[in-house]
């Protein structure tokens, strides 16, 4: 269990989000616009990888009664700094996510790892596996927030530079009129979601299928 | 007991941590609000170089009016508009009217609507454009499925119902300040 998971596990095999199912209140509810969903991934990465070094760091206080407690304590307060910060230098990005900023806290992969790997681990490897791990989520949200917003409103990027104040090139085309009105509501959230399951699925069992061909080939010829 | 002086240790740490954070970014916060206020503000507005001031006597300490004028003369009104009906929670936004009543611009700063589905109050987006140009004392001040002019927006009737709710509640104030206004004039 504390074999650090490698960064392919994290990203694939065993995706908080596509394989483990965690985290998905946020991955569902902010993925319209790909720089709301993108904005959210980010510092869901950050307060990962953070709360596991910290976590890991309290390891000689985490006494079996108070460990929960204590690894929740200390993703709160991140998630409230992260907050803060986020409010006092983009505000206008948290006019838009800021309800979900506050729910990372709930965000089951956080608590997930920090209570199965980053304390009974050392800081530099809790610190990869937070990475990674947040890695894994960062994808996932990123690549729904671009096919939602695409899908459902023709656009990519839209808003980029009013909400983070920067000066972003062709942030807001129109890539295509065509659009799907359902992928923007909450259910095409879950269908995108579920094609996404799919593919994956899908990748894995034809990569499996060619590996069987190709062991089983030798022993033919 | 080493396990309580533990938890209180770390909750001490943290929570003087997030308290100094908390002091440290809270200037930018309040001027980010400032910065939409102003925004907000500059709206009603027919040129930059107006002045915008404080109406005397504010009616409530909380809840200033902001009046611009245009030498010398009352050209519109700003002042903060609030609901309770949202879906989740209060509502707050700045209203942007003419001297006539006419609705100049709506500006909404604080919210808990859920995002995806309840952001339509926010700034720029359709629903919330349909108001600009309306009288807010008329009755198209109302969703069109009763009997009003403005088209909710599909699976956010409570939130579109509670940005109606939260002009309807303003009539009053607007009410008196029209009437305030003609005092004078006649």
């Amino acid at each position: 269990m504390t074999q650090i998971p490698s960064l392919r596990e994290a990203l694939w095999h065993n995706n908080p989000a596509l394989i483990q199912l965690l985290g998905l209140c946020p991955l569902l509810a902010v993925s319209q616009y790909a720089v709301t969903a993108i904005t959210l991934g980010l510092i869901s990465l950050v307060v990962m990888t953070l709360s596991n070094l910290i976590i890991s760091l309290l390891r000689p206080l985490m006494f079996e009664l108070i460990r929960l407690p204590l690894q929740i304590m200390v993703i709160a307060s991140l998630v409230t700094a992260a907050d803060l910060l986020l409010q006092a230098f983009y505000f206008e990005l948290h006019q838009r996510i800021g309800l979900f900023v506050a729910l990372i806290v709930t965000n089951c992969a956080i608590l997930g790892r920090a209570e199965l790997f980053a304390r009974r681990s050392s800081a530099p490897k809790a610190l990869i596996d937070g990475w990674f791990m947040g890695l894994g989520f960062f994808w996932v949200i990123a690549v729904m927030g671009m096919a939602r917003e695409i899908l459902g409103k023709g656009t990519i990027f839209a808003e980029a530079g009013r909400l983070t104040g920067l000066d972003i090139p062709n942030a807001g085309i129109q890539i295509t009129s065509f659009s799907i009105q359902l992928v923007s509501f909450a259910p095409g959230a879950f269908f995108i979601f579920a094609l996404m399951i799919a593919a994956k699925n899908y990748l894995d069992l034809r990569h499996e299928q060619r590996q069987e061909n190709s062991v089983s080939q030798p022993t033919e010829g | 007991m080493r396990q309580i002086a533990a938890l209180t240790m770390v909750s001490l740490i943290l929570g003087l941590g997030i308290s100094t954070l908390d002091q440290w970014t809270a200037p930018d916060i309040a001027q980010s609000r400032e910065e939409v206020r102003r925004e907000a503000i500059q709206r009603v507005l027919p040129s930059d170089a107006e002045t915008i001031m404080v109406l005397q006597p504010a009616p409530s300490a909380d809840q200033p009016i902001y009046r611009s004028s245009l030498a010398g003369k009352e050209t519109g009104f700003v002042y903060g508009i609030a609901t309770k009906e949202g879906y989740n929670g209060t509502i707050r936004a700045w209203l942007a009217i003419s001297s006539e009543g006419i609705i100049r611009g709506i500006r909404t700063f604080t919210h808990q609507e859920t995002p995806g589905i309840g952001h339509i109050v926010e700034a720029g987006e359709p629903f919330m454009s349909q108001f600009e140009g309306l009288s807010i004392l008329g009755n198209e001040i109302e969703l069109r499925e009763d009997g009003g002019g403005i088209d909710a927006v599909t699976g956010a009737t409570i939130t579109s119902r509670a940005m109606v709710d939260a002009l309807i509640k303003a009539r009053p104030m607007v009410n008196a300040l029209l009437e305030r206004e003609k005092g004078p004039n006649a």
